[in-house]
């Protein structure tokens, strides 16, 4: 559901841009983070309906999904999301359940440790949540 | 690179009319039950009134909107209502769990809790600051699109003055505009006089040090907790709510604009 919310975002951000410079958008590339477990099909749906009417009418949506990576700010170890699959399993019932971190993924620490020293103490290094990595203009 | 959630914060927050921050340099003065209770006045007044609870490591609006819920839309999290006002808090997400985060985590967390609360119209937001002037506190204040203004909460202690006049110090440095000075748990009433435990004046000096307004006295009030307790009807019948509602009355909505 909060992939139609991330495309309004995106498709203002842009718009604003391509305002600005008077031009078109002919590419758009939108990097989303592993953890946040956002549908790519309903973002790209969600991207192409709000940017009808828009300088983006013309877009083409690249969305790349970049694979989630925490480290461990007690004993250094470096994990990524399927470590941390059998935790997600067994507080939310399924390893594919929507989760709290859909809509903010600093929540992890609430909810995961470090596979290998139990710390809740870690930091997202990569994939996390949304941003616009390159715009193309006509 | 683009963050698309700076332009939905400020796509939000053009629906709300204004924004108000209850700000403290330190922790443990009332900030919360402030902001959570003026919130709830400003409502029964008959204004739209949000309130957002941005203190990561100590949510606490949480106690007052138990067992409500957020409520998914296509265009963000639906806050859960309590007499007609709005609430968010990360607590709502976190399931009341410890969040262990560090500096830029806690800026991406309040980035992404502004950006994704859908608050639709409002009057009123009002927002419960963390204590200090850390990660958080800096980050409200340069997302959250020209507020009013901050109203700051001290004890009457000279260590709450202190701490509370670096906050006052960064307000000043950024040039946020603050609405007033409320000095909280002023004093204790006996049956034959009013004791000043915490001692006097430094909410007052404070506001004359800075030129800035001295909003009023709020006393300690024995039953508040257990008001507290029993919810927020009982809170707005509390002593502690009807000082606070006449601060309101005459210092932050007389001078309005929209009243």
């Amino acid at each position: 559901m909060h992939e139609w919310a991330i495309a309004e975002g995106v498709v203002s951000a842009v718009s604003k841009l391509a305002e600005e410079r008077g031009k078109e958008v002919m590419r758009v590339k939108i990097v989303v983070g592993e953890l946040s477990g956002y549908e790519i099909e309903v973002l790209d749906t969600a991207l192409k309906s709000l940017s009808i009417d828009t300088p983006l009418r013309k877009a083409r949506f690249e969305i790349v999904v970049e694979p989630t990576q925490f480290k461990c700010n007690f004993c250094g170890f470096e994990w990524g999301m399927p470590e941390v699959r059998g935790q997600l399993a067994e507080i939310f019932g399924s390893e594919n359940a929507e989760t709290p971190m859909h809509y903010i993924p600093e929540l992890a620490v609430a909810f995961l440790k470090c596979p290998k020293c139990g710390s809740p103490d870690f930091t997202i290094t990569a994939g996390r949540g949304v941003r616009v990595a390159e715009v193309e203009l006509a | 690179m683009m963050d698309p959630r700076l332009v939905q914060i400020q796509e939000r927050f053009r629906e709300i009319g204004e924004t108000i921050l209850v700000g403290s340099g330190k922790g443990g003065v009332g900030k919360s039950i402030i902001a959570s209770t003026m919130a709830l006045i400003m409502g029964g007044l008959g204004a739209k009134v949000g309130l957002l609870d941005l203190d990561l490591h100590g949510a606490s609006i949480g106690w007052l909107f138990k067992g409500l819920k957020t409520e998914e839309s296509k265009n963000g999290l639906i806050p859960p209502q309590l007499l007609g006002v709005k609430a968010m808090s990360i607590a709502f997400l976190s399931e009341e769990r410890a969040l262990p985060l560090r500096g830029a985590a806690k800026s991406e967390a309040i980035t992404e809790l502004l950006a994704i609360t859908n608050w639709g119209k409002l009057d009123y937001l009002i927002v419960d600051l963390p204590p200090g002037t850390g990660d958080e506190t800096l980050t409200a204040l340069k997302l959250i699109p020209e507020p009013k203004g901050v109203v700051v909460v001290t004890l009457p202690s000279r260590l709450s003055g202190v701490v509370v006049s670096k906050l006052m110090d960064l307000l000043r440095a950024l040039d946020v505009n603050v609405i007033g000075i409320i000095e909280n748990m002023a004093w204790f009433e006996q049956p034959t006089r009013r004791v000043r435990m915490f001692g006097r004046g430094v909410g007052k000096e404070i506001a004359r040090k800075y030129g800035v307004d001295f909003l009023g006295e709020i006393p300690i009030d024995p039953a508040l907790n257990v008001a507290v307790e029993q919810g927020a009807a009982a809170l707005l019948r509390t002593r502690f709510a009807r000082a606070l509602e006449k601060i309101i009355r005459r210092k932050i909505l007389g001078r309005s604009r929209r009243t």
